[in-house]
């Protein structure tokens, strides 16, 4: 199953458009990054490419299919999203929450069956939450709500992964935890794009990688080619080190004294 | 539903429920002004041809008592179901179906109706009053259209049209003179008109809207998370919103043209039994929707048997009971919504 964005241009109304001239794809398979400060469009063209937002140009396809002809629930049967907001009051309990995930695969009047009980537990067990099943939701901590949400997401079983800074509130065992859980099932073929701020782990894990900045891909390719010394120089403002490990793979480190 | 994740819930709190149902109804049954005993109205109802005695009784007991207690179930039962709605449309504990101002529309064309016609005759009355409901429905929903923040402008549309619909029905109060008492009465709320005509009405739309709010229960649930993230998991959320409001409207603007204002019933009860049975709606709407009319049968036979034989209106009970509840619950606000 591949997301492909063709040249979209999404802007709020009476704004500056926030994303233009996007065109993008998720093989699946691969881990992306999408990377860029604070306010460049990031989460806006996430919700492009999960539909939540219409392009005012431009269109996203899954496969050969138009977004925009799907159902809410086609969509979500395809593609299972995480985004930032953490729900400040929840009345449901851990795997009442978990188990909302499995809602695209209902039918009217015809709800949970024994294998979706078996899908929520595989996700609590990989989010590291299988003993709070039963806890309300209200009661845990921010790094717990973040896996209990995340296990929601992931019990969607969808092909492709859009995921909002999933890590933002996670220490850094369950960090690499988690990124290390992604590799494994986009090993299993799914698409997974993973917006984040993390210059240091994440890059470790990820196939690919989108630079954004102010609106637009600045650069795209391999995390060594976008995360290059000249690129985040230039978005960030920031002098790096980078060493090149095995693998493609590379391993930031702030320099300072630059 | 979800026994593994919510295990507050067991087979004896529903038996203990169905006992404590069954005996209400005993009760409402057998106590009242006139006294029929127990014995005589259950061989009434279930061995008629052996009721040896008078018309009167029987009368009492199938024409007064019974559709009495049918209303006092159903419309208890549809305002406590339109709370637990309203309070997951609008994410919001202290929601009630009267919060997007159907009730005071529906009051004002209740008003309305018993100012010009001067009759508190059975069928004007109602008329006026769901006419007037479902005129304030369509407008909140022609405001709200299809905004982003939908319930958010459902809100603040309801707010201002319940501001307005009060002042003029309290306009309508300063003009009434004679006919001030009969208004000022019906407002209070009261299910004195019971016939069986208007229970049959109200029976067809309270079980269509529990239908149609049953079968979106999954939809109520991921609601909770957000607008934005109902959507990203499936869920088509300004039709769901759509059809929740709708039923909400309908359900509060029969009963109150039929019963008038009865307050509370559609905030406090929802919060017992989200305590009780949890909030997956699922299970909260029908335990909401027995609780509701459980709480409206037990206020109204108390309203007409506490001071007999005057009738004290039963939104005084409701209300006596719900107010103190509802700062509780201010009070209280985390951990109330919390299970």
């Amino acid at each position: 199953m591949k997301l492909r964005a063709e040249n979209i241009l999404f802007a709020y109304p009476e704004r500056n458009p926030v994303v233009r001239n996007i065109s993008l794809e998720l093989e699946p398979g691969t881990v992306t990054g999408l990377f860029g400060p604070n306010g460049c469009g990031k989460t806006t063209l996430l919700r492009c490419l999960n539909g939540t937002l219409q392009p005012q140009q431009g269109r996203v396809m899954i496969d050969d299919v138009p977004l925009n002809s799907l159902s809410r629930r086609e969509i979500a049967l395809h593609i299972a999203t995480l985004s930032q907001d953490i729900p400040a009051q929840l009345p449901f309990s851990v795997g009442e929450v978990v188990m909302l995930g499995r809602y695209p695969s209902w039918q009217m009047l015809r709800h949970e069956t024994v294998e979706d009980y078996e899908i929520v537990a595989g996700c609590m067990e990989q989010m590291d939450i299988r003993e709070f099943a039963n806890r309300p939701f209200d009661t845990l901590s921010g790094g717990e709500k973040q896996r209990t949400l995340l296990a929601r997401a992931l019990a969607q079983q969808s092909p492709i992964l859009l995921l909002d800074e999933p890590a933002a509130h996670l220490d850094i065992t369950r960090h690499l935890n988690f990124l290390k859980y992604l590799r494994k099932i986009a090993a299993s073929g799914k698409s997974i794009l993973l917006v984040c701020h993390d210059l240091f782990a994440a890059p470790m894990f990820l196939d690919r990688a989108f630079l954004l900045n102010d609106g637009m891909i600045v650069s795209s390719g391999t995390v060594a080619e976008v995360l290059s010394p000249d690129n985040l120089k230039h978005v960030f403002a920031c002098p790096v080190n980078i060493s090149h490990l095995p693998g493609n793979n590379i391993s930031i480190a702030l320099n300072m004294r630059e | 539903m979800n026994n593994r994740f919510n295990n507050r819930i067991r087979p004896a709190t529903y038996l203990l429920l169905i006992m404590v149902f069954v005996l209400i109804v005993l009760w409402a049954l057998s106590v009242g002004a006139a006294t029929v005993p127990l014995s005589r109205s259950l061989k009434l109802l279930f061995m008629p041809w052996l009721s040896d005695d008078g018309n009167t009784s029987a009368a009492i007991i199938l024409y007064a008592r019974l559709p009495r207690i049918i209303l006092a179930l159903l419309t208890g039962g549809a305002l406590s179901l339109a709370g637990v709605a309203s309070q997951a449309l609008f994410r919001n504990p202290l929601a009630s179906p009267y919060v997007i101002g159907v009730s005071n529309g529906a009051a004002l064309g209740a008003v309305a109706g018993i100012f010009l016609t001067g009759a508190l005759g059975f069928y004007s009355v109602p008329l006026f009053s769901i006419v007037a409901g479902l005129a304030v429905m369509a407008f909140i929903l022609y405001v709200a259209g299809d905004k982003a923040d939908f319930s958010n402008c459902l809100l603040l549309t309801g707010i201002a049209l319940n501001a307005f619909c009060s002042a003029l029905t309290a306009a309508i109060l300063f003009m009434s003179e004679e006919r001030l008492q009969g208004i000022v009465f019906w407002l209070m709320g009261g299910l004195w008109k019971a016939g069986w005509d208007g229970v049959w009405l109200l029976l067809v739309v309270v079980v269509a809207g529990f239908c149609v709010l049953y079968v979106l229960a999954p939809e109520l649930n991921l609601l909770l998370l957000g607008e934005r993230a109902a959507a990203e998991t499936g869920v088509n959320v300004l039709r769901t919103q759509r059809v929740v409001v709708v039923v909400i409207a309908v359900l509060t603007a029969i009963c109150i043209s039929l019963t008038g204002v009865i307050g509370f019933v559609g905030l406090l009860v929802p919060h017992i039994f989200r305590m009780l049975f949890g909030a997956d709606h699922r299970k909260l709407l029908p335990a909401a929707f027995f609780g509701g009319g459980m709480f409206m049968l037990v206020a109204d036979t108390l309203a007409r048997t506490l001071a007999a034989p005057q009738e004290i209106p039963v939104g005084i009970i409701t209300s006596l009971a719900g107010a103190p509840f509802f700062m509780w619950l201010l009070l209280n606000k985390q951990r109330s919504w919390k299970r």
